[in-house]
């Protein structure tokens, strides 16, 4: 009865939390900030109780007893595919929200910021724990909403930059795009089936061999627009640089990773894996060219906070490299990495968020020698560096050398060894930025402001949890790995 | 005894690093002379354990799994990597004792890749291996940053790293190929199966390893990571980058000699570098009258050609009596050794400064002589020619092709990456879909005005029009042509019949009556024969 209710609360909250801030935003002015933290951590609390009964071999599943129409019975469920996912996205919320206050000076509106926070963090959790389509897609498309509006009301202009409505309309239609063709695909899905739980979808559905790769290309075109591998990732750019910061570490740490959810969810758990197998190559191929394609990008750009957004299109790379290899190494690798690039991706924007804040300047010609001012900051940001550069004893490196080793045994040398090497643009356009910002000398001469303590912390903490991760990587690799059970046909 | 050993491999390990970290402390708090005590006796300390180390019999040690999947990770005793260890952490003590120019973290820097380098010499996993191999190359990278600073300092460091880790994808893809062959990541079981490896896949191994030790020894064209150490003090830039690094690499190379050696095209390979970089080395030694820089990357070229061959215990002999004889150059070769000797402390630096430069000297003297005899003698215009062309040569290799290379390579792939960010980006993406978005809005606008204005509003005028006018049409067919038309006429011919009638009967009232008469008489007539 327990995890039932909390697997309700884990949503639940944040959704009744941010319609009271929405309602009475007048009262709640200063204390919205802390109004959704607290939401945030109760979430959190709500989902770590679900633990030990995912580990009992139980998974916690509640029917909320509505039907819209024949076929189709809501209902949410937790399994080991869902927990990495939902763990990363409460943390990224709840950290983006403290950092938030730091970021964000109490305004009118300010109730309405946190409301929509919770708001974008639930339609990512109610995405990773809903057991059915209709609920899936409702929350899906929740989550689009509400980081469209927070994006076009909070975006930050950087001068000479895109424009923010331009950039709302543009990363709402191309999600969009992305969006519907997972529609289609649920559609085909729900006809054949003629059911939408995902427990019906996962035990068979018969349909003709064109049409299983007509809907696996769909999935995977569809949720390769929200991880933004490359050529599907233009929105990504502009939206990371114009969202506001907190925003911008749920977008690049969180909800991309619902991308690779559903490629989990749906093509991986539902079909067996003769099925996918022509895909293998193609997504390998697709992975280190997108790898390598946003490692040369970051080291094009100047703007810090892109040089970071495009090393996630990059980063997209590895991931879709680890699941296009179909074994256990490489899904496993694929999936820890989501969990990794999530805290090192929220500690970089963390850290540039922090340059930003303190010296007003976001381009890398007009910064340098930061490290004497900001030693905590530099610090985190090395410890950031580093990590996603793969160097061992930091989170990153297992991850990477899971992805690695599941290339290598599908028996595409080529391609693995092209992957292992494309990892060293990474540590190029990784040494690049950091040497440009915190080493050598000021370039300008700039006013520093003082970096306030809700945005250190959040930074530091993430920083030892990179740590933490590299150091000891067994038990979330033994969570990670359970979820073999339910891919592929249980390739576990 | 095993217990013992594993007190020994923590001794060997943990007391670099915390005394490393007390020395740092004790510096910080301004007692210089305490701090270099403890690091004196921390080095010590170490190469007290390697030497027991190196010495005790055949044992392995295992350390636990670090995550599942790569299995236990273990170090093993009596082997080669045992004295490899034992004379990088004799000189460690040597270059310890005599540290002068020193920033407050290169002591700490200095311990963590001792204990390091001593993992990755004892490691029997490969994991272990490449961890401890990377933690040394972060060491090495961050020698420039702390001594030198400033944008020298930050280039040297992550010109260093960046190469290094080039070495390491190297090793990376080799070990992970040959785990996907034996299904272990053991580096003794995991060597042992790569024979039974596909031909091809058995090439990128031994390339992917040759790469590794190629870096790390530091021969041409890969060493320029040890360029950094100009600007290094004698205890970093001797001990790390001419002692450690290249240690490591020619161990590596002594433990895959049988794999190189098993690949013919990286064998000419080999052979053919090793020439280019073997004369290079002698006429820039001759040149400049010194063995450093250049001694090193003979001996690993040497190195490099006897694991081609198939001579691992040649390259455990280079390395083992390399190590002495690479200190002893590397002072020589070193830019603050001439002021050492004034200096008290243990005079190891000049003493090994003084022979270094005497054998240097040595080498050079063919060169003073044919020098000497010069002015007169018939030999210097040969000379002449092959000096300027060894400076050419060197010019070009150093200066042209290394350093100038280096950041064009740099430049390019910035350029590159700025090209296509230029083409990709903005021009195909971003204007792409600026394009696309004013396209769609222009068609919108042409479909707007074709249909809603020029299909629609006019053909519905039309349309209207066209209704009109068939209305009208029909309005005068039917209604004013056709059927009022009749019923017109039909009015006017009743009209006009009634006119008849009215006219016939019009004045005739008398005759009409005898009408009626005769009408009504017949109509009597006739009821009465019907009732009848």
């Amino acid at each position: 009865m327990w995890p039932d209710i909390c697997l309700v609360l884990v949503l639940a909250i944040p959704i009744v939390v941010a319609v009271v801030l929405a309602v009475f935003r007048r009262v709640f002015v200063r204390a919205a900030g802390a109004i959704a933290a607290g939401a945030a951590v109760l979430s959190l609390c709500a989902a770590i109780v679900l633990m030990p009964e995912l580990s009992a071999g139980r998974s916690p599943a509640v029917a909320l007893g509505v039907r819209p129409m024949p076929g189709v019975d809501l209902s949410l469920r937790l399994d080991w595919v869902s927990l990495p996912f939902l763990l990363t996205e409460i943390v990224v919320t709840l950290l983006a929200v403290v950092y938030g206050w730091g970021y964000h000076r109490p305004r009118a509106n300010t109730p309405l910021f946190y409301a929509l926070l919770l708001v974008f963090g639930a339609g990512m959790s109610g995405t990773t724990i809903a057991d059915d389509t209709v609920l899936f897609y409702t929350f899906w498309e929740l989550m689009l909403v509400a980081s469209v509006a927070l994006i076009l009301v909070w975006g930050d202009e950087p001068p000479g930059g895109p424009r923010r409505q331009a950039v709302a309309f543009k990363y709402a239609i191309f999600t969009h795009l992305g969006s519907l063709m997972v529609l289609v695909a649920l559609l085909i899905l729900h006809d054949a089936a003629g059911h939408d739980s995902f427990s019906v979808l996962r035990q068979g559905v018969t349909l003709s061999p064109g049409l299983t790769t007509t809907l696996i290309t769909l999935f995977l075109l569809g949720f390769g627009v929200k991880m933004a591998v490359f050529p599907l990732h233009i929105w990504l750019p502009d939206a990371h640089t114009v969202a506001p910061m907190p925003v911008t570490i749920m977008l690049a740490a969180a909800m991309l990773s619902m991308g690779i959810y559903g490629i989990l969810r749906f093509p991986m758990s539902m079909f067996p894996i003769e099925s996918l197998a022509p895909f293998s190559a193609p997504m390998m191929v697709v992975g280190v060219i997108s790898e390598i394609y946003g490692a040369l990008m970051a080291l094009a750009e100047r703007d810090v906070k892109r040089i970071i957004a495009y090393s996630s299109v990059s980063q997209m790379g590895y991931i879709l490299f680890g699941l296009g290899t179909l074994n256990a190494d490489g899904i496993v690798g694929g999936t820890l990495h989501v969990i990794y690039h999530a805290i090192v991706k929220a500690l970089l924007f963390a850290v540039v968020g922090i340059i930003i804040h303190t010296t007003r300047r976001r381009r890398l010609e007009q910064l340098g020698g930061l490290g004497r001012l900001l030693p905590v900051t530099a610090a985190c940001a090395a410890v950031g560096i580093l990590a996603i550069s793969g160097v061992p004893l930091l989170c990153v490196f297992v991850s990477e050398w899971m992805i690695f080793a599941g290339g290598f045994h599908t028996g595409r040398v080529a391609l693995s060894i092209a992957s292992l090497f494309g990892s060293l643009l990474t540590v190029a356009y990784a040494l690049w930025f950091g040497s440009q910002v915190f080493l050598g000398i000021q370039r300008e001469e700039v006013e520093m402001l003082r970096a306030p303590r809700a945005m250190v912390v959040p930074t530091v903490v993430l920083a030892v949890l990179a740590i933490a991760a590299g150091l000891f990587p067994g038990p979330v690799i033994g969570w990670v790995s359970k979820e073999l059970s339910i891919l592929l046909g249980g390739i576990g | 005894m095993s217990a013992m050993v594993s007190v020994w491999f923590t001794g060997l390990f943990v007391v670099p690093v915390v005394g490393g970290l007390a020395s740092t402390a004790v510096r910080s708090s301004g007692r210089g002379s305490q701090s270099r005590s403890l690091a004196v006796v921390t080095a010590c300390l170490a190469a007290v354990c390697a030497a027991v180390l190196a010495f005790s019999a055949e044992r392995e040690v295992h350390l636990g799994t670090w995550w599942p999947g790569t299995g236990a990770m273990s170090l093993h005793t009596g082997g080669v990597g045992g004295y490899a260890a034992l004379a990088t952490s004799i000189v460690a003590v040597a270059a310890v004792a005599d540290q002068r120019i020193v920033r407050r973290y290169t002591i700490l820097v200095v311990m963590v890749a001792l204990a390091a380098a001593n993992v990755a010499f004892y490691a029997g996993h490969f994991l272990l291996r490449y961890v401890a191999l990377e933690v040394v190359a972060l060491s090495v990278a961050a020698a420039p940053l702390i001594e030198a600073g400033g944008a020298e300092g930050t280039r040297n460091a992550r010109l260093a790293y960046a190469l290094l880790r080039v070495g390491d994808a190297g090793l990376l893809s080799a070990i992970l190929l040959l785990m996907d062959a034996s299904g272990t990541l053991d580096i003794a079981t995991a060597l042992s199966a790569a024979p039974g490896l596909d031909p091809a896949w058995l090439a990128w191994v031994a390339a992917g390893m040759t790469l590794a030790a190629w870096v790390k020894i530091g021969v041409w064209p890969l060493a320029l990571w040890k360029r950094a150490r100009r600007s290094l003090s004698p205890l970093t830039g001797m001990w790390l980058y001419d002692v450690v690094v290249p240690n490591l690499g020619l161990y590596l190379l002594y433990r895959t000699s049988s794999l190189i050696a098993s690949s013919t095209p990286l064998r000419w390979l080999i052979f053919t570098s090793a020439g280019v970089s073997g004369v290079l080395g002698i006429a820039r030694m001759v040149l400049r009258r010194q063995i450093e820089p250049e001694f090193g990357s003979l001996l690993g070229a040497v190195a490099l050609c006897c694991a081609a061959l198939d001579q691992g215990t040649f390259v455990a002999a280079l390395l083992l009596a390399g190590t002495a004889a690479r200190v002893v150059f590397a002072l020589s070769a070193h830019r603050e050794i001439e002021d050492l000797g004034a200096v008290r402390g243990p005079a190891f630096y000049p003493r090994g400064s003084a022979v270094g430069r005497w054998l240097g000297a040595l080498v050079g003297k063919p060169r003073d002589a044919v020098e000497s005899e010069a002015p007169g003698g018939g030999s210097a215009g040969l000379w002449r020619p092959i000096e300027t062309a060894a400076e050419l040569l060197d010019r070009v290799v150093e200066h042209d092709v290394l350093d100038q290379g280096i950041a064009w390579l740099w430049r390019g792939i910035q350029s590159v990456a700025a090209l296509i960010h230029r083409a990709v980006e903005r021009d195909l993406l971003d204007q792409g879909i600026a394009w696309l978005g004013r396209w769609t809005q222009s068609a919108a606008e042409a479909m707007h005005r074709a249909m809603e204005r020029d299909l629609l509003d006019q053909g519905i005028a039309w349309l209207g029009r066209r209704t009109q006018s068939a209305a009208a049409a029909m309005h005068h067919a039917i209604e004013r042509e056709g059927f009022e038309r009749f019923i017109r006429e039909v009015a006017q011919s009743v009209n006009a019949a009634g006119r008849v009638l009215q006219r016939w009967h019009t004045g005739r009232l008398r005759a009409n009556l005898r009408w009626a008469l005769a009408a009504l008489l017949i109509a009597v007539v006739a009821f009465s024969l019907w009732g009848w």
